[in-house]
């Protein structure tokens, strides 16, 4: 993949793809985005909703009602659309995977990807709900990825800090889940 | 041109990861080590719940020089995490010698009815633990793994699972051959390939690395349908010819894959 190659600009370049039909996505503030039809399908949840709107014809796309995306606000529908433009220029779409594909624990982070989700926490949660929600799981799994390695560099005291977590053990308890999970530690330690 | 940073939009900086559904906190887990699992645990009482999940404990190593994790350090605790924390969803297990002991397979029998794969590595054996109260064993599995000892005479060990294992349809015998360095060395024999098969009636596959002798020859066919070996003696490799010629008038189908059984018999 290129990781060179630099994602347009989210909503709708005119000229650059007056063929291919587009649509508009509509976030939970209102927002209204213009996309290509490909590149939207990449999310599972859109293309059923085209499919529905759509039927069995095929509608005239300008006079198409938004689709409404509710739980995705406008600065996040922006960056996940981003991401499926780059991804279907550069790798097409999503191909189908079996339910019990392991290939994404596997697959490494792309650079493009790395730089995409350099991004703040509340950023990084966002996207993994909407690609949660928009149900595009390259997306989630980069997500989850990005927050497993931070998990994995911290202590307990460190993750609770950093993601505001309150320790609700009682002293025994706590005393209890560490003595059950301390056979590891060490190993954990060494790494 | 770099992709754009987020930095540009602050709509959602409050967002916790309290907001993410328990499956996505399961997913994001997933990726870690079971180390480090261990260690969420000890976060917070949701963070205990989810690193429990045994969906995060269906794959368990006990070899931590083959990438797994350290193995506990009684058989007590051994058996109190296979009840507490892998239960149903166990599908594969690697045991280290230590372990490999009555009260784990007892407990794996009664906890685990999905336990498919199994790796029982006898390859650091001194001694075995006492099976004669075994009594139950992981009915279904399909893959049994077996790492020899070149000090271990495993027949006493076998005849205690024989009884359990007719479900299994591929057989590995991981054998010492790369680690004898003596010429004349005593030999042990491993499995008793005969006594075995009459046991495991759905043997379709038979893998062997580095198994350095055969004794039992035998002019019965061994309904197998695929044998590899790779990395075996070469006196082991005629000795299996001569049973799988026999297999592969028997089954036709019958697959045969030798992959460097020369190669390391100098």
């Amino acid at each position: 993949m290129a990781a060179t190659a630099g994602p347009s600009t989210g909503s709708g370049d005119v000229k650059a793809a007056a063929v291919a039909p587009k649509v508009r996505l509509q976030s939970g503030d209102k927002e209204i985005f213009i996309v290509d039809l490909p590149v939207a399908k990449m999310s599972k949840v859109i293309k059923g909703m085209i499919e529905d709107l759509a039927g069995e014809e095929d509608p005239n796309w300008d006079t198409l009602e938004p689709i409404p995306l509710s739980n995705v606000s406008g600065p996040i529908l922006r960056k996940v659309i981003t991401w499926m433009e780059h991804h279907y220029k550069n790798d097409g779409p999503e191909p189908e995977r079996p339910e019990d594909d392991l290939s994404h624990f596997t697959d490494e982070i792309s650079d493009w990807d790395e730089e995409y989700i350099k991004v703040d926490q509340g950023t990084l949660f966002e996207l993994i709900l909407a690609s949660n929600y928009l149900n595009i799981k390259k997306l989630r799994t980069v997500g989850c990825k990005t927050v497993a390695n931070v998990l994995r560099k911290l202590s307990v005291e460190e993750i609770r800090e950093k993601y505001n977590i309150e320790n609700d053990f009682t002293p025994e308890e706590e005393e209890a889940i560490r003595k059950e999970n301390e056979w590891c530690e060490d190993q954990d330690a060494s790494k | 041109m770099a992709p754009p940073s987020g930095r540009d939009f602050q709509a959602s900086v409050n967002t916790t990861i309290d907001k993410l559904q328990d499956k996505t906190l399961l997913h994001i887990f997933n990726f870690l080590e079971h180390t480090e699992i261990s260690r969420l645990a000890q976060v917070s009482r949701k963070w205990y719940g989810l690193a429990c999940n045994s969906q995060l404990w269906q794959n368990v190593s006990f070899r931590p020089e083959f990438a797994g994790i350290v193995a506990p350090p009684s058989i007590d605790k051994a058996v109190d995490l296979i009840g507490r924390r892998f239960g149903p969803q166990l599908k594969y297990i690697e045991l280290p010698i230590e372990h490999i002991c009555a009260p784990v397979f007892h407990e794996l029998a009664a906890k685990c009815p999905n336990l498919s794969h199994m790796v029982l590595d006898f390859s650091n054996a001194m001694q075995l633990h006492d099976f004669n109260d075994l009594n139950a064993f992981p009915a279904k599995l399909r893959t049994l793994c077996i790492c020899l000892s070149d000090v271990i005479f495993m027949e006493g060990f076998m005849r205690k699972i024989y009884n359990f294992i007719n479900s299994v349809e591929c057989l590995q015998l991981i054998g010492t051959y790369e680690r004898v360095t003596e010429e004349e060395e005593e030999v042990h024999e491993t499995l008793h390939i005969l006594k075995l098969k009459s046991h495991v009636p759905n043997l379709r596959v038979i893998n062997f690395f580095g198994v350095k002798f055969w004794t039992t020859i035998t002019s019965k066919p061994f309904r197998a349908t695929a044998f590899t070996w790779s990395a075996c003696a070469s006196s082991f490799a005629r000795s299996l010819q001569v049973i799988f010629e026999d297999s592969a008038a028997a089954l036709p189908q019958t697959q045969l894959l030798v992959d460097g059984a020369n190669r390391v018999d100098q």
